[in-house]
Order: C-alpha cells, then structure tokens, then sequence
C-alpha cells in the first residue's frame, strides 16, 4: 500500500487565511481537503458549507476529507453546520472523511447526542488518505 | 427463623452500588444461576437509578422467599419523589419523561417475574418484582 | 420511614441535635435531674472506678496494641475521668452529643474495638449499681435513679456507635472506591491495537473517568482499534450501557474502531431484554474474537509457526 504524499498539498497553516472568512483547500489526488480551524467567528461556519459544495462542485471530487486537528472546541452549533456540509456533500454523491478529531471534541459531540452517521473517520490525515484509496477507491 | 431482609436507604450512587452487591450476595448464597443473578441486580439497578435520578432519595427492601414454585426474590423499591403521572405509559417502550433513553422500566419488566409500578403525584413511586430461581 | 435502619453513607442520625435524641430516648428533664442527684454521690468516687477499669484492661491481652505507653494510657485515662463527670454533669445538649461523636470518631481511627468501650460503660454501670444498692434512699427512688442512668447510658452509647460503624464505612467505601479507581489500565498490546479490561462497577463519574483516558490514549499512541473487555463489569444496566455506547461513539470520531469483549451468554440476554440498541458496535463473546477482528482490521494475521 503506497501513501501518495502529493506535492499540491502545502502546510495547511500557511494556507490558512488570516481573516478567518476564507476555507482552505487542498487537493490531493482527487481528494478534496478541507482544513478545519478554530472559528474567529460564526461567520466561518456558515460559509463552510458554501465554498465546499461549490468547491466540490468545481472539482468532482468524490471524496471530502475534513481535517479536524486544529479544532479543539466544539459546539452543537458548529457540529449542526459541519453536519450540513456532510449532507450537502452526500447530495453530490461525494464521501466525507473526518480526520483527527481531538479527544475532546470526540466526547463532546457524543455528549451533545449529535448524529454521527453518514460519514468516516479516521484517524488523521494520512489515515484518512490511505482509508479513501482502500476503502472508497479513486 | 434467620431475618435474612435487607433494607437501605438509598441517597447517592455509593448506597446503590452497596445495595446492589449486598443483593448479588444474597441470591449468590442461595444459589441463583448467572442470569437470574444478572436480570435481578440489572432490574435493581435501574429501579435504584430511577429513585437517585427523580427522586433524590429512597429506600429499598429485597429478601430471598419460598413459595409452591420454590426460592424467589422479592425486591421493592420506594421513594418520596414527585411520581409518575401515567405508570402505564412509563412501562411503554421509548417512554420518556427526562429526555434520555426511556429503556429502564419495559426493561425491567422483560427481564423479572412480577412487576409492579404504583405511583401517586407528589406522594411518591412504589417499584417492586419478584423472580423466582427455578 | 423509622424502621429504615441502615444507610451506608449514614449521616441519618448524627443530623439530630440533642433535643430529638432525647426525646427518642424517652429521657426527661426529671431523669436528668436523677442523674445530676446521684452524681453528687458517685463523683468522688469515679477516680477509683476507672483505676479499677484499667486494672481489668490490664489484664486483656491486647491492651498494649492500643495504648502504646504509659503516657498515651494516661491521656486515655484522664479523657475517661472527664466523660464521666460529664455524664453525672447531666448538661445535655448539642456540645455534649459533639463530644460523644469525637470519642466515636476517635475510637474509630485508633481502630480500638467497641467491645472495650462498652466494657468501660459496663462497669460503670456496675459500680452505680453498687453505690445505689449502699444508699438510703427508698426502693422505687432508687429504681427510678437506676433507670435514667441506665436510659442516658444507652443513650452515650448509641451515639458513639453510631459514629464508630459510620467512620468505619466510610473507610471502607473508601477503600473499595480507590480499589475500583485505580483499574482502568488502558494498554497498547499491539502496534495500533489498544486494550481496557473494565472490572468492578462502573458509575457515572467513572465512567467519565474512563472515556477520558481512552480517548487520550487514542490520541497519543494514534491506534486504530480499540479493545473493551467487559467480562470483569459486575453490572451492565441501560445507564452502564449508555456510558459503553458513548465511549465506543467517540472512539470511532476519532478514528479508531471499537469493539467490545467478552459479552457473558448472561449479559448478551439481560441487553437484549433492556431493549438496548448497540448498533454497529462489534461486539464479541470472548476476547480471543475480538483479538481476530483487530488483527483483521489492522491488517495482520496471526499464523503457526
């Protein structure tokens, strides 16, 4: 089994906009990646599932890869919005992928009793790379 | 004859978990099977539970006795809580008043001989079963 | 409820103030007095008394176990001297029953058995009985005397105890919460496998406990599958089942795939009578199956050599 480490993918950190309105993307191999960070604003959220449905739109990816391991709060708030991009996504016959999640956002989304079907996960990053190729395929 | 009853009050988690071992003792002496064991204390649990949750305090009352069809436990459990308004819809499956899971009565129910729910508002609820070791 | 007799946390009781005890002791403003009475005649008395109690003590073979030196002896001694002027003092209030907790509390801790306690009331009682038995006064006054004495006795005693088999609880829900606390060893048994034998009974604040843990060793070791054997739980109600189903749903937020152990052919019908709904938890009978999925899952087989 082989991880491609693609050269498209930068430090998601950099690629991170200041204002925290903007989503960053990446795209490896088909995959679309979505780094997501802790919100300066309500703002962020909202927009999330805009620019990934118009994002995915754009790239007929099949595959939605969210990176949670800049994420270590939670709220339902923010699960409900996360929640709709997954949806929206599996509209678009795109699977989604959560990678990384924190331990303390794991318990608080179990403890929020907030649904957790309809998507995979993995353990981080490249897991979840590795999971789309052996489990979900190109 | 030994007085082999048992009575508790029950207050917090700690008095349900010597409740429940003291109980699991009892039908262990007298040689209940493993799962006569497990429903008994699985139902004492979630009646001792439910009086912690709703109720705040209580008491409990359980003894091992002898009839035609042999040893069974008899098991009550009381307390001075607000009561339940419908008992008979509280034994319905995936009723609930709190917002969790409505599991523990029907629950109970499946799982023992003879169950029993009284209840009036503002006096309180009365749980009691029996389960019969044959 | 009167006839509930036990509480194991038990502060039912010490709660009263020294009016409802006496009242429940049917002990009166006049029985009082009786005691107050006699004590005029026993007080000089009560030096040689609790020499001679201690004369007795002497020849227990234990003694030495409880009163190390001559100077702990003679601090228990002048501790003994002032009870009993306090108990012929006859001032029953809220102070008084707070002193015979202490003396509770304190022969709880020293671990000094209350058969030694109740010997120094004994002989007490013995004692006034003596000195009744020599006075003038008429029969029934004398009874009546007898009486009180012996309720206010009673009395002393069921507070200390009270307060004795309270502090020995505690100690002993202390020890067995601690014995419980300290099982939760969440190991790696293999590379990306993760195991934890639950033992003992899991209650709310553990089971809190136990998520924690878990998860951060996900985190930290980044194992894909994680192993819970619940073989060694005592009791699996909807509540236990709830805070099982949590951990496990975290679990695989975070990318690692639970599964459960050793469901008892006992514990699998009493679940399935609570009309739990496990999902798609993987659950399996013994921890040898459950040991083949993750081996599975992580991609490794296990073969003879």
């Amino acid at each position: 089994m082989t991880v491609r480490e693609s050269g498209v993918m930068q430090d998601p950190k950099s690629n991170n906009p200041s204002d925290g309105t903007e989503t960053a993307f990446n795209i490896i191999d088909g995959r679309l990646i979505v780094t997501l960070h802790p919100k300066d604003d309500d703002f962020y959220f909202d927009s999330l599932c805009d620019d990934v449905s118009f994002a995915l739109g754009k790239s007929g990816c099949g595959v939605l890869i969210m990176d949670a391991t800049h994420l270590e709060l939670i709220d339902d708030w923010d699960f409900q919005r996360l929640r709709r991009v997954i949806d929206v996504a599996a509209l678009m016959g795109t699977k989604t992928i959560i990678a990384g999640v924190r331990p303390g956002v794991a318990a608080s989304i179990v403890e929020l009793g907030c649904d957790i079907g309809g998507f995979s996960t993995a353990l981080n990053l490249k897991s979840a790379l590795r999971f789309a190729d052996t489990e979900i395929g190109p | 004859m030994p007085i082999t009853r048992k009575r508790q009050i029950i207050k917090s988690e700690t008095d349900i978990i010597v409740a429940l071992s003291k109980l699991r003792t009892m039908l262990e002496g007298v040689g209940f099977g493993e799962l006569q064991i497990s429903s008994s204390v699985t139902a004492a649990s979630e009646l001792l539970r439910n009086i912690e949750k709703y109720a705040g305090s209580g008491w409990v009352q359980f003894d091992v006795m002898t009839d035609s069809r042999g040893p069974y436990l008899e098991f009550t459990a009381t307390d001075h809580g607000p009561g339940i308004a419908d008992p008979e819809q509280a034994m319905a499956d995936h009723f609930s008043s709190s917002g969790t899971l409505g599991l523990g009565l029907p629950g109970v129910k499946r799982m023992v001989d003879d169950f029993t729910l009284s209840s009036d508002i503002g006096v309180g609820t009365t749980a009691s079963f029996k389960l019969w070791k044959g | 409820m009167t006839d509930v007799i036990v509480s194991s946390t038990g502060t039912r009781s010490t709660t009263k103030d020294a009016a409802t005890l006496l009242k429940q002791f049917r002990i009166t403003d006049a029985d009082l007095d009786l005691v107050r009475q006699f004590g005029d005649k026993i007080r000089p008395k009560i030096d040689a008394f609790v020499d001679q109690f201690y004369v007795w003590l002497a020849e227990q073979p234990f003694k030495y176990e409880f009163f190390m030196d001559d100077a702990h002896v003679q601090e228990v001694r002048t501790q003994q001297t002032k009870y009993w002027h306090d108990f012929f003092d006859a001032k029953i209030d809220d102070d008084f029953v707070e002193t015979r907790r202490h003396i509770g509390r304190v022969h709880a801790k020293i671990e000094l058995p209350l058969d030694i306690y109740m010997a120094a009331m004994n002989n007490c009682l013995e004692n006034c009985v003596d000195v009744l038995m020599a006075d003038e006064e008429p029969g029934n006054e004398r009874q009546r005397t007898l009486l009180a004495i012996a309720k206010l006795m009673h009395f002393d005693e069921m507070i200390t105890a009270d307060t004795y088999s309270q502090v020995t609880n505690e100690v002993m829900l202390e020890q067995s919460k601690s014995m419980i606390e300290m099982s939760t060893p969440v190991t790696a048994i293999w590379d990306d496998i993760l195991m934890l034998p639950l033992v003992g009974i899991i209650d709310s604040k553990r089971a809190l406990d136990i998520t924690a843990r878990v998860l951060e060793e996900i985190g930290r070791t980044q194992s894909s599958c994680f192993i819970l054997d619940i073989s060694g739980v005592a009791i699996i109600d909807t509540a236990v089942a709830n805070y099982l189903i949590k951990i496990t749903k975290a679990c695989r937020l975070m990318g690692c795939e639970p599964l459960i152990s050793g469901l008892s052919p006992a514990i699998a019908q009493t679940i399935v009578n609570l009309g739990i709904d496990v999902g798609t938890i993987q659950t399996t009978g013994n921890l040898r199956e459950a040991l083949k999925h993750a081996f599975d899952h992580v991609g490794m087989t296990v073969t003879e050599k």
